[in-house]
């Protein structure tokens, strides 16, 4: 037997008995047995379509549960790290990118304060020859002191040992305790040389110890290795300073006081707060996309929503004389739209039951991907667990139940409109609905949607996300599936013709069925339109942005090459670089600048923006940044003589500042002020950048590393010559990375590819859902035409002609849903251009034509209808003549 | 023109077995226009259907204008009913979402695409059924006599030298009945086609020249006697 057709037919099996399960259940009570009389045979004579509508559901269910337990799960993978290595902290101090560790001695005297302990921490690739190495965090920590016990627990065989006797150990700054599990990932054994990137370059680091599964050891899922802080200050350049302290507070004493009392004590440049709010601000700098991936996940549910509509109308139409005689008998109104509300109630629990499992094995496909973007973008995560939260799974559920409720209610009442005489009014024919005068109720419904949508957008933004302009989406959404069945009526007067051409016969009969059942369709085509809508919106966006950004790159990083070391970019991965190697670089032969940048990852007003600083004398030349307000020769006058800053757009939008503000920023040095000189275009980061010159910036903060070196090459050099020499004389020691300009674009392309690769499966989970409601109407279409096919085959139809004709059918509602969708899509691609990604991330980015999007969908849509329409076809082309014919 | 000779028709299996035709002998001459009675179940539809190409008899043979069409494939049995025959039924004949004259021109284009004389010839038919007013009709909106009068132009837009016809008055009162009945016989008065029509009605059965009486699926009467049992 075929594979395909076993499965099919096993989950067929599986549905309809979970389905017969819960009406037995339902069994006591007087609706339960109509629905055993009237449903569950009908569910059985329609098995695929009963199937499919469940299916549908499930999927929607399984999309959203597995977007929301991926965001979780990476939250909640971060949060387990900051709970390994912080322990029993109870606040931690923060400030400015790293400060002098003598801050220890300050903290130390506040009173309420028990213990205090410093921790540094950083990500580099484990180098092994000829391996893309995974990624180690390195914590740096005082275990040699008395405190550090209180917070932490080692479980580790060597540590005691090294802690009687430092001196071996603390001899070099390249001893470190590993993690069990990389350890016999590598089969690392006792002092096997580990080499791991640092500013330095690679380095040989000897294992000293193992770390096992639990306290420390369970940070970064496993993957760390321990130093000791002063060793890990020196192997990575970072002077005397640390990125925090872990402080407890005295037992007794009030947590919120004791911080207080902490931030009067160290000033203003220091932030003092709970571990928590790490994890909190990793889940708001998430939000943006976590947001964007709800939606989507909550549009592919609405379309599994559409099949649950369909599926139950459909079903009262076909039940139209049952029903006729069930109210003849004495059943009532009431009843009849219990029952079908009930049906939808039936696919809705059974779908979400179904929906809740799949989601969760989605939910691990989902993770790795996700986990690859955040750690490319945000922060290094190792989030290799679905972390598996009930409430959540029950919401999901819940949300998939309510939802199939709300779609069947429609149709439901629809039933209970039928009467007692309905009976001698079935004719077997579906009559053709004549084109609607005026205004109908779907259009008055789509104008207050778009009034909706309108009033939506003016609304302001809640706690930073743009409820408004997510609301405008599903609403310009709504809108588009009210007017659908108008424009299917409009672009059939150009589509009819069209297929009639080149489909001859069959496609004027195909054309015909479309607007036939314009109700039926509209829902079938409107489902598809919205899958098709989410792609061509999201297509919008990442065609925009990526042009915004290549543009960008274009103006602003002329330079000819980039040397990063550890990650092919600078961003959450690389290693920085020690800032002497500039004088080496721009000694090689054929380059005639280097410039040096520093992106320092940076908290201002609670957010994780960038401090980013370089030679602007170099970069003015060179670039041609745009100036939102500022001017270049001013803007670098300025940054050289009044220590002022250049913000980017988002940045100013985000914090409301412009030119002329003050921005006061935490330093090593304490709180500083930074005039704003300019505001430019800047796409480093989401969440904002803060430009100054490198000379201010080494001086304030103390700190000379470097992330990328920026080389001009004369025009006419040899650029490959150029990079050859640097990776031969740097290359393998530093771990470098260099880039071309083309290369750099080609892999912000793949970021951007690379993060929107989640939302892509949404977009096909959205249109496969609509697809099988595409089965389904066909079906039905097939199952209510049974007579008419039959006098088509018994004046001389063939059975293929019969085929292309469904086919034809099936082809044109995918080509409609796309031209629809199309539309739809590309105002909602506005609306999330200009609404909400402005809102999340401060860029404006100009419209740009998504031509790709556009024309895969116009490509692939169309198709994937027509192969749906496959199985009805054949259904169609099978029947029997005679029997097709015959009268009741 | 038409020759069945011990055709049997069996449906279903086992306990559900139906022998609907127990061994038919029939012949119809070219141009002559017979009419089938019987009561319910006796077996006309069947009997009709076979002759109009649309199934396979179980035992017998069929020859149609000296084709045998028991062996026929699928295909080509369509290909048959499409150029050779004519069919009208009781109910449903057309498709809504054309109007009168696309309905006619159906069998044209299936067969190709419909030209320039093809569309004269469907109007012509129609003019002929007394529709000429009504090409670009839908059809909602003509009456249940019209319908059938469409359904009968379409039988003949190939020009067939067979018609077959299952009930084409039973859905009609008896005024319309008539008109159709009378353009029927017009047909085969006109153009020498030959009519096989199955009916309930005994004024109807006496339009045609041979009644042939079916029972428990076999012949019972057929001629004279049967026209005698009808009540002439
Ligand atoms: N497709 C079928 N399957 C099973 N039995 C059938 C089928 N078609 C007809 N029959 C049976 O064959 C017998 C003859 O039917 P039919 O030819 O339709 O009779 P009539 O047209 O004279 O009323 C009846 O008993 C009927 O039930
Ligand atoms: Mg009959």
């Amino acid at each position: 037997m075929n594979p395909l057709r076993w499965l099919g037919e096993s989950l067929a099996f599986l549905i309809l008995g979970c389905l017969r399960g819960a009406a037995l259940l339902l069994r006591p009570w007087r609706i339960g047995r109509l629905l055993r009389t009237v449903s569950v045979p009908h569910f059985g004579e329609h098995k695929i379509r009963t199937s499919l509508t469940v299916l549908g559901i499930a999927l929607g269910v399984a999309v959203l549960i597995a977007v929301v337990l991926v965001n979780r799960s990476i939250v909640a993978s971060f949060g387990a790290t900051i709970d390994s290595v912080s322990g029993k902290a109870n606040l931690q101090v923060t400030g400015g990118g790293g400060f002098e560790e003598e801050v220890v001695e300050k903290v130390r005297a506040t009173p309420g304060v028990f213990k205090v302990a410093p921790v540094l921490t950083q990500t580099t690739p484990v180098r092994l020859p000829g391996q893309q190495g995974d990624q180690l965090l390195l914590v740096g920590v005082d275990f040699l002191g008395e405190d550090d016990e209180y917070f932490r627990e080692y479980q580790s065989g060597e540590m005691p040992a090294i802690k009687d006797d430092p001196i071996a150990f603390l001899n070099s700054s390249t001893h470190l305790i590993l993690g069990r599990k990389v350890a016999d990932r590598y089969g690392f054994k006792l002092h096997d040389k580990i080499p791991i990137v640092t500013p330095e370059g690679v380095r040989e680091f000897e294992i000293w110890g193992f770390v096992g599964d639990e306290g420390v050891g369970r940070a970064f899922g496993g993957d760390l290795a321990i130093m000791y802080y002063q060793a890990m200050q020196v192997a990575f350049g970072r002077g005397t300073k640390v990125d925090r302290l872990d402080v407890a507070v005295r037992e007794g004493e009030d947590v919120a006081a004791v911080a207080d009392r902490l931030e009067a004590a160290l000033g203003p440049g220091f932030e003092v707060d709970r571990p928590e709010r790490r994890t909190e601000r990793v889940s708001q700098l998430l939000s943006g996309l976590n947001a964007g991936l709800m939606m989507a996940s909550l549009v592919a549910l609405l379309v599994g929503m559409f099949l649950i509509y369909n599926t139950i109308s459909i079903g009262v139409v076909q039940r139209k004389k049952e029903l006729g005689i069930l109210r003849a008998l004495g059943t009532t109104r009431r009843q009849t739209l219990a029952l079908f509300t009930l049906e939808g109630l039936l696919f809705g629990v059974v779908g979400s039951a179904i929906g809740v499992g799949l989601g969760i094995v989605l939910a691990k496909f989902l993770l790795r991907s996700m986990t690859e973007s955040v750690s490319e973008i945000y922060v290094q995560i190792a989030a290799t667990d679905v972390h598996i939260d009930a409430p959540l799974l029950v919401g999901g559920f819940v949300l998939g139940v309510l939802g199939a409720l709300a779609a069947a209610l429609v149709p439901a009442r629809e039933a209970m409109r039928v009467s007692p005489i309905e009976t001698l009014r079935t004719s077997g024919i579906v009559e053709s609905q004549g084109p609607r005068r005026g205004l109908t109720r779907a259009d008055v419904v789509a104008l207050l949607l778009v009034a909706a949508t309108i009033g939506f957008l003016q609304l302001p933004t809640i706690g930073g996300q743009p409820v408004g302009g997510f609301s405008a989406a599903m609403t310009t959404t709504l809108a588009g599936a009210m007017l659908t069945p108008r424009l299917i009526r409009l672009l059939m007067g150009g589509l009819g013709p069209l297929a009639a051409r080149l489909l001859k016969v069959q496609g004027r009969l195909a054309a015909g069925n479309l607007t036939r059942d314009l109700t039926r369709n509209s829902i079938t085509i409107g489902a598809l339109m919205i899958g098709v809508a989410l792609s061509v919106s999201i297509g919008t966006f990442m065609t925009s942005f990526q042009r915004s950004a290549l543009d960008w790159i274009e103006q602003t990083l002329p330079a000819d090459l980039f040397v990063t070391s550890a990650a092919s970019m600078a961003n959450a991965r690389n290693v920085p670089l020690d800032g002497a190697l500039r004088e080496q670089l721009a000694a090689l032969p054929g380059v005639e600048n280097v410039e040096a940048v520093r992106i320092l990852e940076y908290t201002y007003q609670g957010r994780a923006v960038e401090l980013l600083s370089s030679q602007f004398e170099i970069t003015v030349k060179r670039a041609r940044m745009t100036f939102l307000e500022g001017d270049a020769d001013t803007a670098l006058r300025e940054m050289l003589q009044n220590e002022a800053v250049i913000v980017s757009e988002n940045f100013a939008r985000r914090f409301g500042v412009g030119r002329g503000a003050v921005l006061t920023l935490d330093t090593p040095d304490g709180t500083r002020q930074f005039p704003v000189t300019a505001v430019i275009i800047d796409y480093t980061s989401d969440q904002g950048v803060i430009a100054m010159d490198r000379s201010v910036y080494t001086r304030v903060w103390n700190d000379t590393l470097v992330d990328t070196f920026k080389l001009y090459v004369p025009p006419g050099g040899d650029l490959e010559a150029v990079r050859r020499r640097i990776a031969d004389r740097f290359g393998e020691k530093h771990a470098l990375f260099v880039l071309t300009n083309a290369e750099v674009k080609q892999e912000v392309v793949a970021i951007l590819e690379q993060a929107f690769v989640v939302m892509h499966a949404l977009e096909l989970v959205a249109i496969i859902i609509a697809v099988l409601g595409v089965v389904n109407a066909l079906l039905a279409s097939v199952l209510d035409r049974t007579r008419e096919l039959g006098v088509l085959r018994a004046i001389g139809m063939l059975r293929r002609q019969v085929q292309r004709m469904v086919m034809a059918e099936a082809g044109l509602v995918g080509l409609t849903s796309t031209l629809i969708g199309i539309g739809v899509g590309l105002v909602l691609g506005v609306i999330l251009l200009d609404y909400i990604n402005l809102a999340q991330t401060g860029w404006y980015i100009p419209f740009r034509l998504p031509l790709g999007s556009m024309g895969l969908t116009l490509a692939m849509v169309p198709i994937a209808a027509v192969v749906a329409g496959w199985y009805p076809a054949r259904q169609a082309a099978a029947l029997p003549v005679t029997s097709a014919l015959e009268y009741e | 023109m038409i020759r069945l000779e011990g055709v049997t028709k069996t449906y279903g299996e086992g306990p559900n077995r139906v022998e609907a035709l127990r061994g038919v002998d029939l012949h119809i001459a070219p141009a002559e226009f017979v009419s089938i009675m019987g009561p319910s179940g006796s077996g006309k539809s069947t009997l009709l259907n076979l002759v109009s190409a649309l199934d396979r008899p179980t035992g017998g043979k069929i020859t149609i204008e000296g084709q045998d069409i028991s062996t026929l494939t699928d295909d080509a049995l369509t290909l048959f009913r499409r150029r050779r025959i004519g069919l009208i039924f009781q109910f449903f004949n057309l498709l809504p979402t054309l109007d009168a004259l696309h309905n006619v021109l159906l069998p044209v284009m299936l067969e190709r695409e419909a030209r320039g004389e093809d569309v004269e010839r469907a109007r012509g038919l129609l003019e002929q059924v007394g529709l000429g007013k009504r090409t670009h009709h839908r059809i909602h909106q003509l009456s249940g006599g019209e319908m059938q009068r469409v359904a009968l132009a379409r039988a003949l837009v190939l020009g067939p030298k067979l018609l077959l016809a299952d009930e084409p008055t039973g859905n009609l009162d008896s005024h319309t009945g008539e008109a159709m009945l009378a353009l029927l016989k017009g047909v085969r008065d006109q153009h020498g086609t030959t009519i096989v029509m199955v009916t309930h009605d005994r004024n109807a059965a006496l339009v045609a020249d041979r009644q042939v009486r079916v029972k428990d699926g076999t012949i019972v009467e057929d001629g004279a006697a049967a026209r005698l049992a009808a009540g002439a």
